[in-house]
């Protein structure tokens, strides 16, 4: 789930560099599209299999407005019930917060020491062209393994994470068991997995950055904290915001770090609206209410990624 | 770079680097040590860094006819069996997205047909869509044409999420090939489908190797999915989950178990570590 | 009889010979059928075929898949267990028998899962196979389970509910457990603690366990946010205090989590938990609960009493160390209670191959592997009767290891008896249970959150 970003933003750039070139050549190529079947040919299968993706989302959909329970055969339409019930509940409305909070806190948490991590290595010295490397590897692990991986070294008793801690005079801490430090907890194996995704991109970004600019506002006597925070930051920031465009959807979605810890617990602290879905659907196999859930979470990743995709377009059009 | 630093700043920078680099491996360091201790080991305080390592955890997790005894009963795990599974289905997910996704690809970058950039931002529209929103449905589809826990349904519904990642990669991977190649060749002759034959693809080649590792590795990594949609034939991010659950504190094979989800795609990285980073970077340097 | 008569036309030798050899496989067939199995059916009918045993991890199927290569030699079928930890197993069995997927051929159950599963007709009833002599042993005897468990997986459907009281038989018990406070008794005697018998005394013997020895975790009690937790200690306790999951009010099924009673049994139980529980409490099962007083990190658990036994065994760190006592009651109480779960062995609905499937379960609680597992230590509280009358048993039973338990079992079995209400439904209400205790032990308030958890169940009912 985590290295599509960077491939993505290749696609988002050129889709855009794309919407100005294409007409000069829909002109050129007038006289050959007129009925390209060998195109459509090669086009069909990729586009049917996500069609019937497409189909079984908007099932899902549906699927939201019965009161389908899995084991029982009968299947009534029930309209937005589900989601009535659902808003009426406190449960609902703190898994929504939890979902908002988890995304919002490890986006920016992740922006930030991705900026420091991108400087960092940018920076050129002996070191940071040798462990370039490193940065990959929590990308490459299985969010699932890495989930896991978090677990062990968590638990309260056995963990090394409370032995690293002791070290340090600090006392035995709960992580993921206690309902006030389980949010702490996730949000740290989250940062821990994805800075590295923003200090890749944000790296692409400085790497970018025409030496002469930099040398320009050397000469002009701004120092380094200055240059940084004048020139560098704001050509980077469309990077840093397309990364957080895709981070903050995936975020929003996130279900493996989430199911390998705590599964929602301890109590409700952690019970994001996929968790919640995946809980009510398959264990209590109230499949309706489940679909209504992810209806709710889809809306959310919805309006999140239309927010994100305005202010980039905004600083896009503010730098070029 | 082009400053030249003072040794103190370049030699707090290259500790900070290390820092970085410790934060960034000593989880993997740590749960390699522990695929490695014994059980009684793992479970004492304070944790010990120095003991005789034993590869009787490995043992247990592919030994389908010895099983592993604890505190609470005797564990088997049959290991193999999630591995086969996952190399099948991502494998194949791969080989069928390559084959569908392609020439989709191509149609797209090269070939102008109606609403083409909106069938391009449809196809990005599924990293949009909560993938257990698709799942649920298809639980009770599945349930119905008997496709739950079948390979065959497994690899369809892997392409969920790599199909269109390798219409994307290739897409920007062919735009990226000088257009005036395919028209010389044209200009002597050669018929489309001989053009896309013989000069694309070739030049396609280590494109398509770095995005096929890469989907390969997103296959691998998917959880949900297998989840939800089988049982025999589930992947080895599920059966990982088996061996730790808020249950079984199994943890030394639990942490074996990790160190054979994680070798593959470190494993991955280092044959194709060139693919790779060109993948990577190509698209954010861009 | 034909070959007899031709025999006795010329030659009376052979036919003596072979009147011999008659009687001695009479003879022979007559003392199995006393100990164990009988003659009359064929065990070989399924001979050939293999079948799927899905289970929890647990010493129960320990215990039955350590004597497999003696059913897989008597009936030529193959048995392959797959074995799950205790939630993923429950999430797993649910989704697996609901898509109707024959992979499973038999799965072990209790009856509250059963009460979900039946409705549905994902479990196959048992009673044709059990009144089928060509596929019942004579020997079997399923009269001597003990009334009460095969009363409490008797009930039939309807209108998708489950009416106790009569009905079909939708599951075999194999071994049953029920619900007793055990301790080890080194670490209570080492800081003179008496053994608690309220939640009030508990969360007083814990303060003062923690401040002798901080390292140790004063009462081991599960709390995952699933069923599992409920239906051990809470439930238990809660029964004392007059709390029910459900009541009959004007005729309709109203749930009896909000009443005042049970919010009297909560504070004093969170609070219990508060002071006594593990850090990782949320994420405890009766794994972790069998750990800790293996190891002696934990002083108390209320738990299942064979984790107790089991530990006991000789050989094990803990041998003669885990002593038993009746669960805890309300400070206002007559009398403790004390939940029974009983572990049975049920039949997938969609299994391809039910006759295989039934002879495994016949074969798992016939009279002789019962008494086996049972002296190996690891299938304690046999539903036999028959186990429970053996002198192997009794002796094993009163070894001096095993402390209490023979003594602490009478006392407990007087009183023990399902807690739940039976109904469809089971789960989800009591996984809403298990995430409330969880938010009340994180400190939300009790009145409140059993009000939101009462409204919770009543809305799915």
């Amino acid at each position: 789930m985590d290295l599509q970003g960077i491939d993505a933003i290749v696609t988002l750039q050129s889709s855009v560099d794309q919407l100005s070139s294409s007409k000069n050549e829909q002109v050129q190529k007038a006289e050959q599209n007129a009925l390209d079947w060998w195109s459509l040919a090669a086009i069909a299968p990729a586009i049917i299999i996500l069609l019937g993706f497409l189909f079984l989302f908007f099932y899902g959909v549906f699927q939201s407005l019965t009161d389908l329970k899995l084991g029982r055969p009968v299947v009534r339409f029930i309209g937005f019930t589900n989601y009535e019930v659902a808003i009426k509940t406190q449960d609902f409305w703190n898994s929504v917060r939890a979902t908002m909070a988890y995304a919002c806190s490890a986006v920016l948490a992740e922006a930030f020491f991705g900026l420091a991590l991108a400087k960092l290595f940018a920076s050129g010295v002996f070191l940071a062209r040798l462990m370039r490397p490193v940065i990959l590897l929590p990308l490459v692990l299985p969010p699932m393994s890495v989930a896991l991986m978090w677990t062990t070294m968590m638990d309260p008793q056995i963990g090394i994470l409370n032995y690293l801690l002791s070290l340090v005079g600090i006392g035995r801490f709960a992580w993921i068991s206690d309902a006030s430090t389980a949010m702490f907890s996730l949000l740290l194996i989250d940062i821990w997995t994805y800075t590295p995704f923003f200090a890749l991109i944000i790296f692409a970004g400085l790497q970018g950055i025409n030496d002469e600019v930099r040398e320009a506002a050397r000469v002009n006597g701004a120092r380094g904290w200055a240059t940084f925070l004048h020139i560098e930051l704001p050509l980077i920031a469309p990077y840093i915001l397309i990364a957080a465009v895709f981070r903050l959807i995936e975020s929003l979605n996130q279900f493996d770090i989430i199911f390998g810890t705590t599964q929602g617990g301890p109590g409700d602290s952690t019970s994001v609206l996929s968790v919640r879905a995946y809980i009510t659907a398959f264990q209590n196999l109230a499949f309706g209410r489940g679909a209504a859930l992810m209806v709710v979470n889809w809306m959310i990743v919805l309006l999140g990624t239309f927010a994100m995709v305005r202010l980039w377009r905004l600083v896009r059009q503010r730098v070029s | 770079m082009r400053f030249n630093r003072s040794t103190p700043a370049s030699l707090f920078l290259n500790l900070l680097i290390v820092a970085c680099t410790l934060i960034l491996t000593f989880p993997l360091v740590w749960i390699v040590m522990m695929s490695v201790k014994q059980q009684a080991e793992v479970m004492t305080w304070p944790p010990r860094f120095i003991f005789t390592p034993t590869f009787e955890n490995f043992r247990v997790l592919f030994d389908a006819a010895h099983a592993g005894a604890t505190s609470y009963g005797t564990i088997k795990v049959d290991f193999l069996t999630p591995i086969t599974n996952s190399v099948v289905i991502s494998l194949c997910a791969v080989l069928v997205s390559l084959v569908a996704g392609v020439p989709a690809g191509y149609v797209l970058a090269r070939r102008d047909i109606p609403m083409k950039e909106d069938i391009a931002f449809f196809i990005l529209g599924f990293r949009f869509a909560p993938a257990l929103l698709v799942v649920i449905p298809l639980f009770s589809v599945f349930q119905t044409i008997g496709l739950y826990d079948t390979y065959f349904g497994m690899i369809w519904v892997y392409q969920v999420v790599t199909l269109p990642m390798i219409i994307w990669l290739s897409r920007s991977y062919i735009e990226d090939i000088p257009k005036d190649v395919e028209e010389a060749a044209a200009m002597d002759g050669a018929k489309p489908f001989r053009v896309v034959w013989h000069i694309v693809l070739p030049l396609l080649k280590p494109g398509l190797i770095g995005a096929s590792l890469l989907i390969f590795l997103l296959a691998w990594h998917n959880f949900a999915l297998g989840l939800i949609l089988s049982s025999t034939k589930a992947p080895v991010t599920v059966a990982l989950l088996k061996l730790l659950n808020p249950g079984v504190q199994f943890y030394p094979v639990m942490a074996a178990g990790l160190v054979v989800t994680m070798i593959v795609p470190v494993v991955l990285i280092i044959l194709g570590q060139r693919h790779l980073e060109r993948g990577l970077t190509f698209g954010a340097v861009k | 009889m034909t070959r007899t008569l031709a025999a006795l036309g010329g030659h009376s030798a052979h036919f003596v010979k072979t009147a011999l050899i008659c009687s001695t496989l009479l003879a022979g067939a007559a003392t199995s059928f006393d100990q164990t199995e009988a003659q009359e059916i064929n065990w070989r009918q399924f001979e050939g075929s293999s079948i799927v045993w899905a289970y929890d991890i647990h010493p129960y199927a320990d215990a039955v898949a350590a004597q497999l290569p003696e059913f897989e030699n008597l009936t030529g079928i193959k048995v392959t267990p797959e074995l799950y930890p205790d939630d993923a197993y429950w999430n797993k069995l649910t989704i697996q028998l609901s898509t109707k997927s024959a992979s499973w051929d038999v799965v072990g159950t209790g009856i509250q899962p059963a009460w979900d599963l039946a409705p549905g007709q994902l479990l196959e009833p048992l009673d044709r196979y059990l009144n089928n002599p060509k596929l019942t042993s004579a020997s079997y005897d399923y009269k001597d389970f003990f009334p009460a468990l095969r009363d409490a997986l008797t009930w039939q459907v309807n209108g998708g509910q489950i009416e106790a009281g009569g009905g079909q038989v939708w599951a075999i018990p194999h071994g049953f457990e029920n619900i007793q406070l055990f301790y080890r008794k080194d670490i209570l005697d080492k800081h003179g603690i008496k053994i608690p018998t309220t939640p009030p005394e508990m969360s007083a013997a814990c303060e003062k366990l923690k401040s002798a020895d901080p390292a140790i975790t004063p009462l081991g009690v599960r709390g995952v946010r699933f069923w599992s937790s409920i239906h051990t200690a809470a439930i238990s306790i809660a029964k004392s205090y007059g709390v029910h999951d459900f009541v009959v009010k004007d005729g309709k099924l109203e749930t009896g989590l909000d009443s005042p009673e049970s919010v009297a049994f909560h504070q004093d139980y969170v609070e219990m938990i508060k002071k006594c529980a593990a850090q990782s409490f949320a994420n405890d099962n009766w794994y972790q609960v069998v750990d800790g007083i293996n190891s002696g990190r934990t002083a108390m658990a209320i738990d299942s009493n064979m984790f107790g036994f089991w530990n006991d065994v000789a050989g094990k760190p803990a041998s003669g160390k885990i002593a038993f006592a009746p669960p805890l009651r309300a400070p206002n109480g007559k009398n403790f209670e004390s939940n029974i779960w009983i572990w049975s062995l049920a039949m997938n609905a969609a299994s391809q191959k039910k006759g295989a499937a039934w002879l495994f379960i016949q074969w798992a609680t016939s009279k002789q592997v019962e008494l086996k597992g049972a002296v190996a230590g690891k299938l304690v509280n046999s539903p036999r009767a028959s186990t429970w009358s053996d002198k192997v048993w009794l002796d094993y039973a009163t070894k001096p290891e095993f402390t209490n338990f023979v003594d602490t079992f009478k006392i407990v079995q007087d009183r023990a008896a399902l807690a739940f209400t039976p109904r469809a439904g089971f789960a989800e209400a009591m996984n809403a249970w298990a995430v409330a205790m969880q938010k009340m032990v994180n400190g939300a308030d009790v009145k409140a959150t059993l009000t939101d958890l009462a409204s919770e169940i009543r809305s799915s009912m």
